[in-house]
């Protein structure tokens, strides 16, 4: 068994909503409820869901861009979730975020080699043109660059940055936020290119945030299903594709365009509403839009069962129903 | 950029005072008292035979160092204050937000006029005590563009760098979060001179034979209808000037923001 890289072990995060009435009723929006996560050294893993499902969330969880409500994240064998000031500061460069919007993850006050100066002087690291322009080489951007503001730089230019910033502090873990989404289809598959081969140069261990599960399916080896704060279902890519056994993890595969003409495709669109993360309903979070359920499923909380080796799936009624 | 013109064409002429000013502006010579403006007095005397223009040039320069060291010191006690509360959050912010709370419930000038009385009326303390009475606007600004620009990707990036809370505050934030400040330091500049103006016009300002553009209006208004250039004078002055930093204002959000700049590369 490899070493893991990361751990999260029932990982929340509640938000406070403050209420405009006079008699306040506390109400709690449960962003991420309970993940259990592993991450294995220079894997890749895709987190897919719905908007809202707390995917982003998690994300910055990971990162330390929000303070976690309850869990443990153990970053290689450490616990990280309650470091502070600047004990966290120095644990920062081994992990590092890759946002969505590439334009507004770069300060536009700074041009491209302040940008990523500021990362290499932290480090201790030589912060001279040299050195900037190497690490801009290493993501396919010329020296040309150097003195461009991010308004300056094409949506894929600016993307690039954004991963050399990340990568300037050599870290161990990127997690990627729906890095191509704003991006040209044409320009997304430079970016997820460019992802694929700095994981195999460097080894790198990645986690990917997407809502599309076409996107997933290319880059990462494991997935991870996510609904309403939780996690449906977690397999390796090829068997998430090939033999899912989650209701909502089928609803998301079927609703994938497929380019079969003239054939009528059986869907099981999903009816009813996403639950509110508001003070959710107790017992399985996909219950209001399952149309296997029975009265069990009212008081399960999604753990997630042993299918096969490395394939984990929320559903208490796992094996017993068909698609 | 009207607005730069005019509070440049201000500057130097306050600055070059001396030099400009025909007359001596104490000087008095009472064969001509109340003169109207003529060659060898354009702006004519006053009450003494003092020459206006002369006084005029004098008064700008208090004006113009009232709204600035006044606006300095709200500046830096608003920045700092506002950035402190609008980083950090929690107890922090609330402390510091309820602090301003309880300075505005004070009434201004209430407030200046009793620390005047008690400190004395001269520039020094006028420009401290109206840079120490309105920092509480600027605070509050600063405090949310602190809480917006906090959210930010690229401080969140800057975060997850772990680059340290101050150089993100001063280097990251700051900058960006200056354009509104700026613009509402220029309001400011107007604001203080007119403070001063309304001190002085009350006596409790410059004091005479010091001239000021407050005090000017007021010995004036005593002659108004023999004297009308005794009040016209300052009045369009400090019109003028008050126009000129608020259009300056607006000039300077336009430049400030570098996106909303005209004529650059989009690739």
């Amino acid at each position: 068994m490899a070493d893991k890289l990361l751990k999260l072990k029932g990982i929340g995060k509640d938000y406070a909503i403050k209420s405009k009435e006079v008699m306040r009723t506390k109400q709690i929006l449960i962003a991420v409820d309970h993940v259990d996560l592993e991450i294995t050294k220079g894997q890749t893993l895709g987190l897919v869901g719905e908007s809202g499902c707390g995917k982003s969330t998690l994300g910055k969880l990971i990162c330390r861009l929000e303070e976690p409500s309850r869990g443990e994240i153990i970053f290689s064998g450490r616990p990280i979730h309650d470091l502070k000031g600047k004990s966290l500061r120095q644990i920062r460069n081994r992990f590092q975020p890759v946002f969505q919007d590439p334009l507004g993850s770069l300060n536009p006050r700074l041009n491209v080699f302040q940008t990523l100066a500021e990362p290499l002087r932290l480090k201790n690291k030589p912060a001279d043109q040299n050195a900037v322009i190497t690490l801009l080489q290493s993501v396919g951007l010329g020296p040309e660059l150097l003195y461009r503001y991010a308004h300056q730089l094409s949506g894929g230019q600016q993307q690039r940055l954004g991963i050399a910033r990340a990568l300037s502090l050599d870290p161990e873990l990127i997690v990627a936020d729906e890095p191509v989404s704003s991006l040209d289809v044409s320009i997304q598959a430079q970016i997820l290119n460019l992802f694929l081969e700095l994981q195999k140069q460097l080894s790198l261990t990645m986690i990917f945030i997407s809502h599309d599960l076409r996107v997933i399916s290319q880059l990462v080896d494991q997935v991870a299903v996510m609904y309403v704060g939780r996690i449906m279902e977690l397999a390796p890519t090829q068997e998430l594709f090939t033999n899912p056994q989650h209701p909502y993890t089928w609803a998301l595969l079927e609703a994938l365009p497929k380019l079969e003409p003239g054939r009528k495709r059986k869907r099981s669109i999903l009816t009813g509403d996403i639950p509110s993360p508001i003070n959710p309903a107790p017992g399985c979070h996909f219950y209001s839009r399952c149309k296997y359920r029975d009265a069990g499923c009212e008081k399960y909380e999604n753990a997630l069962w042993q299918h096969s080796e490395n394939h984990q799936v929320a559903c208490q009624k796992m094996g017993k129903i068909k698609k | 950029m009207i607005g730069a013109g005019i509070v440049i064409v201000l500057i130097l002429l306050s600055l070059t005072a001396p030099v400009l000013s025909p007359y001596d502006p104490q000087a008095q010579d009472l064969s001509l008292r109340l003169q109207p403006p003529s060659a060898s007095h354009w702006l004519g005397t006053d009450e003494y035979g003092r020459d206006v223009l002369s006084r005029m040039l004098y008064g700008g320069r208090i004006s113009l160092s009232v709204g600035f060291v006044a606006v300095g010191i709200s500046l830096l006690i608003g920045i700092m204050l506002g950035a402190i509360a609008g980083y950090f959050g929690g107890w922090v912010d609330q402390l510091i937000m309820r602090t301003v709370d309880v300075v505005l419930c004070i009434p201004t000038l209430f407030l200046i006029l009793m620390l005047i009385v008690f400190l004395g009326p001269n520039l020094f303390n006028i420009m401290v005590i109206i840079g120490l009475t309105s920092w509480t606007e600027l605070s509050r600004l600063v405090r949310a563009e602190f809480l917006s620009l906090r959210q930010r990707d690229y401080i969140q990036a800057a975060r997850a760098l772990g680059v340290p809370d101050f150089i993100i505050i001063f280097k990251h934030i700051l900058p960006n979060a200056l354009a509104p400040v700026f613009i509402s330091a220029t309001f400011g500049i107007a604001g203080a001179i007119l403070l001063e103006s309304g001190l002085s016009f009350l006596g409790l300002g410059v004091q005479p034979p010091t001239p000021s553009w407050g005090n000017i209006l007021t010995t004036g208004k005593d002659y108004i209808t023999q004297a009308w250039w005794l009040t016209l004078s300052p009045g369009i002055s400090i019109f003028l000037t008050v126009l000129g930093y608020n259009l300056l204002g607006d000039g300077l959000r336009d430049v400030l923001d570098p996106r909303l700049s005209g004529g650059e590369e989009h690739a």
